[in-house]
């Protein structure tokens, strides 16, 4: 429709705090009070400041007046009550959110949004398996011990839930957005709907996955081999005199143990590097021969990516501190660093083969499948993946079937 | 939907024209008289509602000054119930006027 001229708008006096004035009204103090209205509008829910950010920040600098340099207190308030306020609003029913996050339900079409925000969300790993932490909880907790529960125990939930954060496999997001947001066939399609649709597979390129791969088994390697050499407690399970299937569980001095631990860790090395040999042997024989892939899309480790390889290289190197200092026992880290030390020989014997050939168009993916599988990778298909709808679809037109012979659903309210 | 005062503002606000955020802002201080100036967070928490309840929509948009400019109008719905809240606020005053009479004479004299 179009927009009728409009006379000018008389100008609207600045919000009592609405902006702190502090200097002329030059780029740096605009790029300020942008600044500190990006930092307040985080309290709006990330799709809706996607949709609707834009205009919004127009406005909290139209009011804020020409010479403020920051947010002032009463619109700092007025943002934050805001965003809360949508993320409450756009929020679904306990009852729709326990189906949804406990018994994994489609979610109601109104809440779609919210769903797409909350997959898509850092934390969604942990809001995911909470609930199958439960049992475990309860477990350790009862029947409570005078010692109460050993504290490499909260060690272990702690390192798998961080682990999680890092390691939740994209395609279990991929497919919760296919089932969640999604819409059905038959469905019609509405202004910023995602549809599901065939996409290029996207796999990390070999070079960058082996690189990053390389650099990580090394740091956990390293980092086991501190912890087996130098770890002061161990922890063991000793049978109670008399008594049947019963254990006592004790935290001693390593002693002895460390041999056990170093030995695990030199074994593991010598079972990677007869792996690494056969490896070698099968990348040679066929990396040459591998098919084309033309429904493929390459591409370097992105950037979250390599930020999660930091972090679980983090962890580990923590994981190595605690061992060291005693606050946990000699454990963890020797079974990381046995399944590291398995690994490393062979990722370097990877990084150098394909480093001597000139193979533009290899995945990662391509050379763990050689070199654990000893066969020529599969052709990779398009996958289901959420995307805009196609350039042709008009506004409420009808989400199509991907099988033609199979009639598109009734209309989800 | 229960109509707040803010809401009422903004919908009568919206019946000349269609107007974008900063527009909204001005004609409702301008409507209360000065009583009411919105801020941007409760302005956009009223549209929301509004827009969910089909009583405005978007009705185009506009670069000026490099800021994008949403414009809102009242759809149909928005114009009906504008009118409703309206006579039922007529109606509020008259039996306000018939309670208040006397004092109100007073008040006035």
């Amino acid at each position: 429709m179009p927009i009728p001229p409009f006379p000018p708008m008389p100008p609207i006096p600045p919000m009592p705090g609405g902006g702190s004035s502090a200097g002329s009204g030059d780029g740096t103090a605009g790029a300020h009070l942008e600044e500190s209205i990006e930092f307040w509008m985080l309290a709006y829910p990330r799709r809706w400041r996607e949709l609707r950010g834009e205009e919004l920040r127009a406005l909290v600098v139209d009011l804020a007046g020409p010479d403020a340099r920051r947010l002032g207190a009463h619109a700092v308030f007025d943002l934050v009550r805001g965003g809360w306020a949508t993320r409450i609003r756009e929020h679904p029913p306990l009852h729709t959110w326990l189906a949804y996050r406990i018994l994994d339900r489609r979610i109601h079409v109104a809440y779609r949004s919210w769903a797409l925000d909350d997959i898509d969300g850092f934390l969604y790993p942990l809001r995911i398996i909470w609930p199958a932490f439960l049992p475990f909880v309860a477990v350790t907790e009862y029947p409570a011990s005078p010692d109460g529960v050993p504290a490499f125990v909260y060690a272990c939930w702690v390192f798998a839930l961080v682990s999680s954060l890092f390691l939740w496999p994209e395609r279990r997001r991929s497919r919760a957005r296919l089932k969640h947001v999604a819409p059905r066939p038959g469905e019609p399609v509405v202004g910023h709907s995602r549809v599901a649709g065939d996409v290029p597979h996207h796999r990390v390129t070999e070079r960058s996955t082996l690189t990053w791969a390389v650099l990580l088994l090394w740091i956990s390697g390293t980092g086991s081999v501190v912890s087996a050499l130098f770890a002061p407690k161990v922890i063991l399970f000793i049978p109670v005199p008399g008594m049947d299937a019963s254990w006592e569980i004790v935290v001693a001095p390593v002693g002895g143990h460390r041999a056990v631990a170093v030995a695990i860790l030199v074994t593991a090395l010598g079972v990677g590097g007869l792996a690494a040999l056969m490896a070698r042997r099968r990348l040679r024989r066929f990396l040459p021969d591998r098919p084309n892939q033309p429904f493929r899309v390459l591409r370097p480790l992105s950037a979250p990516a390599k930020v999660k390889v930091l972090a679980v290289a983090a962890i580990v190197v923590a994981l190595t501190g605690l061992e060291v200092i005693g606050w946990i026992v000699l454990g963890l880290s020797v079974v990381t660093g046995a399944v590291t030390l398995l690994l490393l020989p062979g990722a370097l014997v990877a990084l150098v083969v394909t480093r001597r050939a000139t193979l533009p168009d290899l995945a990662g993916s391509d050379v763990w499948w050689i070199a654990t599988r000893g066969r020529l990778p599969n052709v990779d298909w398009p996958v289901r993946a959420l995307r805009p709808p196609p350039r042709l679809a008009r506004e409420g037109a009808g989400v199509q079937s991907r099988d033609p012979a199979v009639p598109p659903y009734p209309t989800v309210p | 939907m229960r109509m707040t005062e803010q809401g009422y503002l903004v919908l009568l606000s919206l019946a000349e024209q269609p107007r974008h955020g900063y527009g909204i802002v001005g004609a409702v201080l301008e409507l209360s008289d000065g009583a009411t100036k919105l801020g941007a967070g409760t302005l956009y928490g009223v549209l929301d509602r509004m827009s969910n309840a089909g009583l405005v929509q978007a009705s185009g948009e506009e670069v000026v000054d490099g800021r994008l400019r949403r414009y809102y109008r009242l759809t149909d719905d928005g114009s009906a119930a504008l009118v409703g809240e309206t006579a039922r606020l007529r109606a509020l005053t008259r039996r306000a006027k018939s309670v208040l009479g006397t004092q109100l004479t007073r008040g006035m004299a």
